[in-house]
């Protein structure tokens, strides 16, 4: 067999989107780079498979796109490698939660007087209490956390904004101190916009809603920001985001290794130099030099335990890695075709509903959100009835290439966790994956009738069949670990460490920092940012993407501008 | 979305002919644009992963990708898109729980054949190394270049002992062949004859008994792709990208655009809709198309007819195949065993094992049955795709994981049914066929089932109208020199700037790239375009001998 070229400037592990977004980066900067993936295929969680027939294309993970909100989409011209985002024509709202009675709490897609009027049928106090957060945040844009698009996370930006944080009009003083769910408790009165907020605030976790800081900031985060736009789907679905990160990365020079696990990070004097393969690789037990940096864009546990090794950590950082959580919720989905648009029952009183892309629903009540918690976080059982809290995706509605003519395609996501300890651990989950499917569908109908006749396939998919695919994220929904106050910000995945830095010389890690990655593409550009730097390298001047740049751009060719208060 | 709307080429189709054109024309100096109606590229190198397992939903066993040009020219290998080889090439289940098994090495067929007939073993070399020759010296080159007209490939045959011997074949039928091979373990001709016929090859007709010599000898070469068969059309895609190749997926070409008798463009929708339409020009286009889409569908007929009476004739008279496949991948959590792994260590891993026939006549009239459309017979073969390529199933969770794909051959339009109902139950019997081979088949372990039908190929793929995944019948009228016509099968059409290279022109279907190379050539001289890569020697020698032109 031919041997490949074996020196690289910079190595990257794993080829998921925030792998390819540094070494897409790191290429076009003019270092030769490498990508590893284990799988056949890149981007292992931005993918579009047809598992079900031919012409329906499923998203088997990451579904709300967002990396227009990031600097890599102007900076890696994802446009140019073929990215082409798609929202529902004419939608003006981005996500909605229906309830039983007819209601719904709609979060408007781009205007917040939008969402204003539309709270304001159910709960005028409510309504006042948005706009004047709204209004708070759109007209200073002080005090905004060092979120995902904010920049390397640092101790000292975190204790900035504990400071910042005290001064924000309407919340509680020491509102980064309660869970998500308390915050949302004392902000607001009527139990279904304390609901909708909270469950588009879950779309990061469980594990995040429950603890202190995450769960807060994730509540704020969405209030705030996020809300103003919501997330899109790519023509042809999500794995079109991989295509254009792969197909950038390879234009510059860069060369992906596919159906090569790494092994080890070859580590030489506190140093990492390399890398060298498993022995089911395609070039079994190759060794590859990286001259100036190795990336890991794999979780903290089989980066530092697997690739690293606990004879290169201190005792202080083995201690951390051990505590590395991955509980919280993982996702089972229901994927959908239908032969009719799909028609919500709370369209009658709320249209825009049907022209939405992005919903969650089951919880009717506070202590619905304490079921769901107690499944996931206590007692390891799926929630029964479930709590369809993980992210719910109308596709079709906005690409009509993702099924075939007159079909649509739609996703449910319910929270659950991993393990299912008390049914004897997670390869139960192929025993149940379609009774759980069934309850899971039970309650979908109550909110979307039309869902009984128009039925044409349903494909269900269990966190073990996530698992399956994708070891690394180790159960969690998200790839990068669970999101709680323990392991976020300057302090994940270990505190002290520096990520994307680490204690070992030359070697990085993607999967870190903010509260959850989604597919913003920051936590690859903040790699790439701080091996840069690490080089002392001055940044080309491309590389000067700044957050919201893309959406800004994207915005202004559709004539649509945001609205970030109300009047 | 593409960058420009003015190319030198459009490629329409990015399945692994058009891959191929696209990437030796983009590197000759030309400005190609991919245009691809799926969200991925590659055609029927397709794998999707089902909960961690890999299942190569299409293409799954590569005939020729060891012995193809592109292969080497394109650097595949050094991209690192491999292929794999299994020593242990097929075997034939009895039901007496015996079984006959083939080897990639010849020393070992005929060693294994010896179990049985010391006659058989020393027949199976001679017949082994004789259509050796024949598929080396002529099938496999004469792949790789533009066909002769039949009659004057006729004469040619009369020239040489090797073309005489090719003509002795092509007289007869495929299973008067596998009678002409006297083997006196009917095991034996039965797994020959099946290997050779399983893909849609009629054991009773002469029309293509000249490729006998040739699935002979590439199925007892069979490799696999390592990763999935989606690897080798994303490192074909790769190597026209790297040159700067474009690609558009998600967008169906609705029509070409047509001037004066010349194609000047495309114009383009997303797929499945009406809309918007968007117009690409290029100087020459090439197609993957069948003649029924490219000359019925993509040109008016007043335009075609201008042109060429013979290619509306061929766009309104087209054959499809009158079988298909079916197929039923399987995720299983543990890996069954056969019972005649205990007489017979080979089928542990033959990366083909044959149920339901013994002898010839059971091939002949289950391929008769199938093609009159009826179902009557559980016969099939069997593919543990992890045997082979471990990494295809998802060993961190499920270390005895294993990817089984059942595969059979089967009518489009079933006499009893159709296939929205019979699929699961036709699953169900191979299913439970098979199991009968085995000692601890236990349908628990089953992670994932995927039954792909004929109307399954026929929605993924709709060149591969009716399921016809050859992209038409093998018939005289639709072969060598005649396919898609005489005037289209060197690849350049009587409509100007307009080429075609699907598997509906010379040398066919299968995974060979045949199509995609030759009209590259073609393309890249009518263009004056570098054509930088060099002709093997064995397609030279060919083309000497008057095998191809």
């Amino acid at each position: 067999m031919a041997s490949p070229k074996s020196q690289y400037d910079a190595i990257v592990i794993g080829g998921g989107i925030n792998g390819l977004t540094t070494a897409a980066y790191l290429q076009k900067a003019g270092l030769s780079t490498a990508v590893f993936e284990r799988r056949d295929e890149s981007g292992t969680f931005a993918s579009t498979e047809e598992v079900m027939y031919p012409g329906v294309k499923v998203n088997m993970h990451a579904s709300m796109l967002m990396p227009h909100f990031g600097p890599a989409y102007v900076d890696l011209e994802l446009e140019r490698f073929g990215l082409e985002l798609l929202r529902a024509p004419g939608a003006r709202f981005a996500y909605f939660h229906p309830f039983l009675d007819g209601n719904a709490v709609m979060f408007s897609g781009r205007d917040a007087r939008e969402t204003y009027e539309a709270w304001k049928v159910i709960s005028p106090k409510d309504a006042e209490t948005f706009r004047k957060i709204v209004n708070f945040f759109g007209a200073t844009r002080a005090g905004m956390p060092q979120g995902p698009l904010g920049g390397k996370p640092t101790d000292e930006s975190f204790l900035a904004f504990v400071e910042a944080s005290q001064y924000i009009p309407i919340f509680p003083k020491d509102w980064l101190w309660m869970t998500g769910v308390e915050f949302a408790d004392c902000l607001f009165e009527n139990e279904q916009i304390k609901l909708a907020i909270l469950s588009y605030a879950a779309t990061g976790g469980v594990d995040g809603i429950s603890s202190r800081i995450a769960g807060p900031i994730a509540v704020m985060t969405f209030l705030a920001t996020f809300s103003a736009e919501g997330g899109y789907t790519a023509r042809g679905g999500s794995h079109s985001l991989t295509h254009a990160l792969v197909r950038c990365f390879i234009h510059y020079g860069g060369k992906i290794f596919y159906n090569c696990p790494v092994e080890k990070v070859i580590i030489d004097n506190k140093q990492a130099k390399g890398v060298r393969l498993s022995k089911l690789a395609t070039y079994p037990e190759a060794e590859f030099k990286a001259s100036r940096a190795v990336i890991s864009d794999v979780s903290a546990k089989p980066t530092f335990f697997g690739m690293i090794g606990e004879e290169h950590l201190s005792v202080a950082e083995r201690v951390q890695l051990k505590r590395f959580d991955y509980r919280g919720s993982s996702l089972f989905t229901n994927y959908y075709v239908m032969s009719e648009r799909p028609d919500f029952a709370c369209a009658k009183k709320f249209p825009e509903a049907n022209n939405t892309f992005m919903y969650n629903f089951g919880a009717e009540s506070m202590a619905d959100v304490s079921r769901l918690i107690d499944g996931c976080m206590v007692r390891n059982l799926p929630p029964d009835p479930p709590v369809v809290w993980g992210g719910c995706f109308n596709y079709s509605i906005a690409d009509p290439t993702q099924a075939p003519p007159g079909q649509y395609t739609l996703l449910t996501w319910a929270m659950v966790p991993y393990e299912l300890r008390p049914l004897g651990g997670p390869e139960k989950w192929d025993d149940i994956r379609e009774s759980y499917a069934d309850k899971v569908e039970d309650v979908f109908v109550q909110y979307l009738p039309n869902l009984k006749k128009a039925k044409i396939a349903r494909y269900a998919n269990t966190p073990h069949d996530y698992v399956r695919r994708n070891p690394h994220c180790g159960g969690n929904m998200h790839p990068g670990g669970a999101v709680t106050e323990a392991q976020m910000w300057s302090w994940k995945p270990f505190a002290g460490c520096n990520a994307p830095r680490t204690p070992i010389d030359s070697f990085y890690i993607a999967q870190s920092g903010g509260i959850a990655n989604y597919t913003t593409l920051t936590a690859g550009q903040m790699a790439a940012v701080e091996v840069m730097n690490g080089l002392s390298m001055a940044l080309p001047e491309w590389w000067n993407g700044v957050a919201f740049q893309g959406a800004r751009e994207l915005l202004a060719r559709q004539g649509a501008e945001l609205r970030f208060t109300v009047d | 979305m593409t960058e420009q709307s003015q190319y030198d080429v459009i490629v329409v189709g990015a399945g692994h002919n058009g891959l191929t054109a696209a990437a030796y024309l983009q590197r000759a100096g030309a400005k190609v644009l991919v245009i691809e109606r799926r969200h991925e590229t590659g055609g029927a190198l397709v794998t999707e992963e089902f909960s961690g397992y890999r299942f190569n939903l299409h293409a799954n066993y590569m005939l020729m990708l060891d012995v193809a040009p592109p292969y080497r020219d394109l650097g595949l290998e050094e991209d690192g898109c491999v292929y794999i080889r299994p020593e242990v090439e097929a075997s034939l289940l009895k039901e007496n729980g015996d079984a006959i098994t083939l080897y990639a090495d010849l020393d070992r067929s005929v060693e294994s054949i010896r179990r049985f007939s010391a006659r058989d073993a020393e027949r199976f070399r001679e017949i082994y190394l004789s259509y050796k020759q024949i598929a080396e010296e002529y099938l496999i080159p004469s792949t790789y270049g533009r066909p002769v007209g039949s009659a004057q490939l006729a004469a040619t045959y009369m020239e040489s002992e090797l073309g005489k011997r090719i003509l002795h074949v092509t007289e007869m039928t495929p299973y008067e062949i596998s009678k002409s091979w006297d083997f006196e373990t009917p095991e034996l001709s039965a797994l020959l004859l099946y290997l050779i016929c399983m893909w849609g090859i009629d054991p009773e007709e002469t029309n293509s008994s000249y490729l006998v010599p040739l699935y002979f000898n590439r199925m007892l070469n069979a490799t696999l792709v390592k990763g999935g068969s989606h690897r080798l059309s994303s490192t074909l895609q790769k190597a026209g990208i790297v040159a700067g190749m474009e690609v558009m997926e998600n967008h169906e070409v609705k029509r070409f655009i047509v001037e004066d008798g010349a194609v000047k463009g495309v114009e383009v929708a997303p797929t499945g809709t009406e809309g918007p339409l968007q117009r690409i020009d290029a100087k020459v286009v090439v197609t993957t198309t069948d003649p029924t889409t490219t000359f019925g569908k993509f040109i008016p007929e007043d335009e075609v007819l201008k042109r060429s009476k013979l290619c509306l004739n061929t766009a309104k008279n087209w054959e499809w195949e009158q079988s298909s496949l079916f197929l039923c991948h399987l995720a299983l959590r543990k890996k069954p065993h056969f019972k005649a792994e205990a007489k017979d260590p080979g089928v542990e891993t033959a990366f083909i094992r044959v149920f339901g026939v013994e002898t010839p006549e059971d091939v002949v009239k289950h391929i008769k049955e199938v093609m009159e459309g009826h179902l009557l017979h559980d016969i099939g073969h069997v593919t543990f795709t992890t045997d082979v390529d471990p990494a295809q199933a998802p060993k961190e969770t499920d270390p005895d994981g294993a990817v089984c794909r059942i595969e059979a051959c089967v009518p489009y339009a079933p006499a009893d049914g159709d296939w929205a109902t019979l699929s699961s139950e036709y699953g169900d019997r191979l299913i439970a066929k098979l199991s009968s081979y085995m000692t601890d088949f236990d349908p628990a372990t089953i992670v994932r089932r995927y039954d792909y039908t004929p109307v399954s190929i026929e929605m993924k793929i709709p060149q591969m109208k009716r399921g016809s995944f050859k992209h038409g019948a093998y018939v005289m009228t639709q072969m060598g020199y005649s396919r898609p016509n005489v005037q289209c099968s060197s690849y350049k059409t009587p409509i100007d700037n307009l080429y075609v290279c699907g598997a509906s022109t010379f040398p066919g279907g299968m995974i060979t790239f045949g199509a995609g190379y030759n009209a590259a050539k073609v393309v890249a001289e009518a263009m004056r375009l570098n054509v930088w890569w060099k002709e093997p020697a064995s397609v030279s020698a060919a083309r000497e001998k008057g095998f191809l032109l």
